[in-house]
């Protein structure tokens, strides 16, 4: 113990002799209260559901549905949706000795929303994934997307890509 | 540094208070977009004469006589296709004045496996093409040697229809 501790020791001694000598001389009727504040926040987030698979036709364009995306924020307010695809916004017959050797491809253009998005991206490249602003309203909301084909596939095989969502709030 | 315990309380409310206002969250999923283009053969023929391929020489029976193109392909290589080359009279020019016919053997000069040579197309005769190349023609012609025969042959028009079909073979 220091010396700079021992006067404040004393001075405790005291008050409690005080509140002691109080307590005796008359019954203890003061009350008292304190307000303990308890906060927390809740995250925001989002989350997506694609649509399940869905089936094409590469010899074919017009538009073609391919299916709707689910989305719910909890909360009202702006949230960024993101498309790309792995192949870059094209559909691929990979290489093999029925179609010749090389890989088939064809682009599609991309409507989510009724917002015509082109060519969707590569996911490699992060920096240009297709952007999508939405209003986000605290309740299940979705939109339909759709492709169409730049031109027809002409060799024959199975012509696919896949497609990535995400939502940020 | 030891803190009282009523200091370390409070900073590890603010650090979940930090923590719970600052984290924001996303998700994502995929999924797959695809579609398979069939397997197709396409032909057609040329006829130097226009829609009836051109006239034989009848009373020719060793000379191989051209008569009509025939061209093909189909959308896809390596893989098997199927030719079908069928007679209408069985391998036979008919005359209707004429009870017996005149026989030929009959030629397809395409490549790719696509051909034969001098075939009776008394039954259909089957070839078996392998394209090398989707989407690209070959093409042959339909050679006819007329046969002898010992009868004369009767005044009139002596034809038959030739068909050839081609159906791609299942991967």
């Amino acid at each position: 113990m220091t010396e700079a501790a021992r006067p404040r020791r004393a001075v405790i001694a005291i008050g409690a002799g005080l509140l002691v000598a109080s307590a005796v001389a008359a019954p203890a009727l003061a009350g008292d209260h304190k307000d303990i504040l308890i906060t927390t926040t809740l995250a925001r987030t989002c989350g997506v559901t694609a649509p399940g698979d869905q089936t094409i036709d590469p010899s074919s364009l017009a538009v073609q549905p391919v299916g709707s995306v689910s989305y719910r924020c909890n909360f009202v307010g702006g949230a960024t949706l993101r498309l790309w695809s792995q192949n870059g916004g094209q559909i691929i017959s990979p290489a093999s000795p029925s179609n010749g050797g090389a890989p088939q491809s064809r682009i599609y253009s991309t409507v989510f929303d009724g917002a015509a998005l082109g060519q969707l991206t590569n996911a490699a490249d992060t920096s240009a994934q297709t952007v999508r602003a939405i209003a986000a309203a605290n309740t299940d909301q979705s939109g339909a997307a759709s492709i169409q084909l730049s031109s027809a596939a002409v060799i024959a095989g199975a012509y696919l890509d896949t497609i990535f969502v995400d939502i940020t709030p | 540094m030891t803190r009282p315990r009523s200091m370390r309380n409070a900073l590890a409310l603010g650090a979940l208070l930090a923590l719970a206002a600052g984290a924001t969250a996303s998700a994502a999923d995929s999924w797959q977009i695809s579609g398979a283009l069939a397997r197709a053969c396409q032909i057609s023929f040329d006829c130097a004469d226009g829609d009836q391929c051109r006239s034989l020489t009848l009373d020719d029976r060793v000379t191989v006589q051209n008569t009509a193109t025939v061209t093909w392909q189909c959308n896809y290589a390596i893989e098997a296709a199927t030719m079908d080359f069928s007679s209408e009279n069985q391998g036979l020019l008919v005359n209707p004045d004429d009870d017996l016919g005149l026989p030929y053997l009959a030629t397809y000069t395409g490549g790719q496996n696509s051909g034969f040579a001098g075939r009776s197309l008394v039954t259909h005769v089957i070839t078996n093409p392998t394209p090398d190349t989707p989407n690209v023609d070959v093409s042959g012609s339909i050679q006819l040697m007329l046969q002898a025969r010992t009868q004369p042959l009767f005044a009139g028009r002596y034809s038959d229809r030739i068909t050839v079909t081609i159906t791609p073979e299942a991967p």
